[in-house]
């Protein structure tokens, strides 16, 4: 059975700026079969427009570790960032949605439809911010992954 | 295009406004996951296309083209990899 993994990350809002991005290993291939994305900040009138995206370079970020949803499971191979100081490079985009800051999003993949990272170093998936209509709210955001 | 049984599934909670939700599919082909159907009325989707080679949903930017299976696109990436660094180079 494949093992699975939660990670989290949190991002002041601004454009073209990444909240979280799981980065891959040359032994496997992690794929993301949930992610849930809000914002814990004073409610207020504010759309975001965010997309999951592929990168071929992680960037530079605050290390997050990926927790087994088993106990039992030994540590992801995967590695995670938040806060990002260098954004990846980007390249294809896989899920686009757009809402207020007021609502939390959740997405579940379909049964072997999860987003799927190739087995290269430094290669992943990221959530980034498209565009914001103003204000720097603090977004949190969590995917779910098998490797 | 029915959706299949086996589709993904999206939210969007707000205050003020009934839950949104969506099916949704991921492409065979690219990988990228799309709505194809919401439970607003007023709320067009693309429903893609459906490859019948893997018999499996693509979305609209891979419907009509040439069959590559997802995998075998990673498993291409993958070699191509290998190779640059068997030359000494970084892909």
């Amino acid at each position: 059975m494949p093992r699975r993994y939660a990670v989290d990350g949190a991002q002041n809002a601004a454009a073209t700026v990444t909240v979280l991005g799981l980065t891959s290993a040359s032994t496997i291939r992690p794929g993301i079969y949930e992610l849930l994305f809000g914002c814990g900040a004073t409610p207020a009138d504010q759309a975001f427009d965010m997309w999951m995206r592929r990168y071929t370079a992680a960037g530079t970020s605050t290390g997050v570790t990926p927790i087994g949803l088993d106990p039992g499971d030994p540590a992801s191979l995967c590695s995670a960032g938040e806060n990002h100081t260098v954004e990846p490079t980007y390249t294809t985009e896989l899920l686009r949605f757009s809402i207020n800051q007021q609502a939390t999003f959740r997405w579940v993949a379909a049964p072997d439809g999860e987003l799927i990272a190739p087995a290269t170093a430094s290669n992943g998936i990221g959530l980034q911010f498209y565009s914001v209509s103003g204000g720097t709210a603090e977004c949190q955001a969590m995917f779910h992954h098998v490797e | 295009m029915p959706t299949p049984p086996r589709a993904g599934y999206a939210t969007i909670v707000g205050p003020g406004a009934p839950v949104k939700e969506f099916d949704t599919l991921t492409c065979a082909h690219c990988g990228r996951a799309w709505c194809v159907r919401t439970s607003s009325p007023a709320t067009t989707a693309d429903p893609g296309g459906w490859c019948r080679l893997c018999m499996k949903p693509v979305c609209p930017t891979c419907a009509g083209k040439e069959c590559v299976p997802f995998l075998r696109r990673l498993e291409l990436y993958e070699r191509r990899r290998d190779l640059f660094r068997s030359m000494g180079l970084s892909l």
